[in-house]
């Protein structure tokens, strides 16, 4: 059995190489920006100053009805242009209400800190607002208050309750905002990274000529490509695990996790034995490397754009390993990674033969 | 006994076109012979071995290696031969013992002890330091060693003593005549006549990709030899040498000249070595042969 003694040497020639300690170093650092750096849920909230230019009586009553769901107000101190400007700040679902106690407060603080204000005046019969936008606000948002204004809003608020609401998904699972960057950060630094990697070490093999050196003991090409995916891929579970447990908890199915791991990397080893087989030179290698790695890094960081379809990017096979990978944190649909994995394991059997062969046929390595 | 090559009609071109690199080339190895392969570099010494031991496909010609058509060459054929390349081609990161150690996992027969390897090229003090750490020298005595592990009956062995300094290199070729007559065949390239003059039972000179001219060394030396007189002289205030043949008219007139108005400052006999049949055979000389000295013909 050649195979055993193959993987051993590659195990021992990466526990001797500086690659495997940047990549665990990487991941490190990965899990400290994730776990001190990122808050485990983003706080979306917008600030808004008010003011209700009111007699006081009347603006006190109106400040209790419009902020009766938002709870008992907190004082606080702004500071401003080096003054202190006493305010109360309400917290609602949606936003940070600051309400100050004069126009010319109300004014400054917009002016200096890019948040919106709402001056509220009852100059007749009915309440009328003045908004202190920016400038920079969408058309969308621009119409969104005048349609607030110029209707009834006990209108809109009927209109609203009226409106049927069918929930797709009973109580979904959602990953929390610091482990929704995790599908991103896995499949680049422990999948893809594969065909950087493998890249590397081969042409380095190339390079160094070791590769002629193995291909006159009868051991296949086979056998070597396999030690060398093997190396890679035990780097990319210890990677992904690093940064995974210790942010998932016992909250991920660890067990597709690991496999669409091997997977993805068997797939991508595959890419990257068959770049390698192309290119003597190192640096002309890594070109072709990043170019494909561009690619396929395309689904992961669409991934992390809220809201956006974009259904050409499931042509990228690295679509089906972000999305794996989200389903085995979630640890949902366990028959969606399974047929993932397969593909990718499907792909790399493909691949794989056809760079052994390069390798073998066209005499490649034995150059020099 | 029975030949442990035979290469008939041999063609190769690396741009796949009319362009070759090596042209026609036929020869056999007899088991238990040392064959020198001899050359100039660029000649096709090393595309003939790469075809031979089955790194570069065939694509004209019949090439048969220990009995196995090198067409389909078999996985097995790997446990016969032993290749010592003449570029060290070891794991910088592994130690000598664990270089030798894992290439011998790859064969399918029993193979020798590391220690043993290492102790015969005597590198014992340096057996668990990183190849990496390693002079070329050192380097190009491990991959000499490695060639030897599964213990091969046919022995390609390319420019095996380059680099090496004349005591190691005298050890190596002891090594080499050592194998050959326990019946190891050997298979030498090499662009040092003085080696393959040591060493081998029959020369191929190579030039162009062709072969002008297979036979042994003793019988060239008696077909073509003739004797020199090299000489050192000085003219126009500039040290000259030359080695002249005292047969050969001109040459004869040469001298004469040379002793009549320069000044002579050595001047001695030499019989004619295996370097200057080559020149004389194919009109080329052995760039960086080290015992390559100045010619007239």
């Amino acid at each position: 059995m050649k195979l055993l003694p193959s993987i051993r040497r590659e195990l021992t020639l990466l526990s001797r190489s500086i690659y495997f300690y940047s990549e665990i170093a990487v991941a490190v650092i990965c899990l400290v920006v994730l776990l001190f750096v990122m808050p485990e849920h983003f706080d979306a909230r917008a600030t808004e100053y008010a003011f209700i230019d009111l007699p006081r009586e009347q603006a006190e009553a109106m400040e209790e009805a419009l902020f009766a769901d938002a709870g008992p107000a907190e004082g606080v101190t702004l500071k401003n242009r080096g003054h202190e400007i006493p305010a109360r700040l309400y917290t609602t679902d949606m936003k940070y209400v600051y309400v100050v106690d004069n126009r010319a407060s109300l004014s400054a603080l917009c002016e200096d800190t890019g948040h919106i204000g709402t001056l509220l005046h009852e100059p007749g019969a009915d309440p009328a607002y003045e908004y202190f936008l920016q400038g920079n606000e969408t058309a969308r948002y621009k119409e969104y208050v005048t349609l607030l204004l110029s209707s009834d809003f006990n209108e809109l608020l009927d209109a609203a309750d009226k409106q049927e609401v069918r929930a797709l998904e009973e109580n979904p699972r959602k990953l929390a905002d610091r482990q929704s960057v995790l599908p991103l950060m896995l499949s680049v630094n422990c999948v893809l990274m594969g065909i950087l990697v493998t890249a590397g070490y081969i042409v380095e093999d190339k390079k160094t000529k070791v590769i002629k050196a193995l291909r006159v003991t009868p051991s296949r090409m086979g056998v070597y490509l396999t030690a060398k995916m093997s190396a890679v891929t035990l780097t990319s579970l210890a990677v992904g695990l690093i940064i995974t447990a210790p942010v998932m908890g016992g909250g991920a199915n660890y067990f597709l996790l690991c496999l669409i791991i091997v997977c993805g990397s068997f797939f991508t080893v595959s890419i990257g034995a068959l770049l390698a087989s192309f290119f003597e030179d190192i640096g002309k290698a890594f070109t072709a490397v990043f170019a494909i790695l561009v690619v396929l890094m395309i689904p992961g960081i669409l991934s992390m754009i809220a809201g956006l379809n974009a259904p050409w990017v499931k042509v990228i096979p690295s679509y089906y390993i972000v999305e794996s990978v989200k389903e085995s944190l979630l640890d949902r649909d366990a028959g969606y990674v399974l047929l993932c994995c397969a593909g990718l394991a499907a792909g790399g059997l493909i691949l794989m033969p056809l760079s052994a062969r390069r390798y073998k046929a066209a005499g490649i390595g034995v150059g020099g | 006994m029975g030949d442990m090559i035979r290469v008939e009609g041999l063609y190769h071109s690396y741009s796949h076109n009319e362009d070759y690199s090596v042209r026609d080339v036929s020869f056999s190895v007899a088991e238990g012979e040392i064959f020198g392969f001899l050359g100039p570099s660029g000649a096709g010494k090393s595309t003939t071995q790469n075809i031979i031991t089955g790194l570069l496909p065939m694509q004209k010609g019949k090439v048969e290696v220990a009995g196995h058509d090198m067409r389909k060459p078999s996985l097995k054929l790997y446990n016969e031969i032993g290749v010592s390349f003449e570029q060290p081609n070891l794991y910088a990161k592994m130690t000598a013992v664990e270089n030798l150690a894992f290439f011998a996992s790859l064969f399918d027969v029993p193979c020798r002890g590391p220690m043993e390897l290492i102790r015969m090229v005597g590198l014992e003090s340096s057996a668990k330091k990183k190849c990496g750490e390693f002079s070329k020298g050192m380097r190009q005595r491990i991959n000499f060693a490695r060639s030897m592990i599964n213990d091969p009956k046919l022995w390609f062995l390319d420019e095996p003593t380059s680099g090496l300094d004349p005591a190691i290199a005298a050890d190596i070729k002891d090594i080499i005549k050592k194998r050959n007559q326990e019946g190891v065949t050997v298979f030498l390239t090499t662009h040092s006549m003085s080696i393959a003059d040591d060493l081998c039972d029959r020369v191929a000179f190579i030039v162009d990709g062709e072969i002008k001219l297979i036979d042994s060394p003793k019988e060239l030396k008696l077909r073509f030899g003739k004797s020199f007189v090299d000489v050192e002289y000085v003219l126009d205030g500039q040290i000259r040498r030359q080695s002249l043949s005292t047969e050969d008219e001109e040459d004869k007139r040469a001298l004469k000249d040379i002793i009549d108005h320069c000044q002579i400052r050595r001047m001695h006999t030499e019989e004619a070595t295996l370097e200057q049949i080559f020149i004389k055979v194919t009109g080329k000389e052995l760039i960086g042969d080290e015992t390559a000295a100045e010619h007239t013909a």
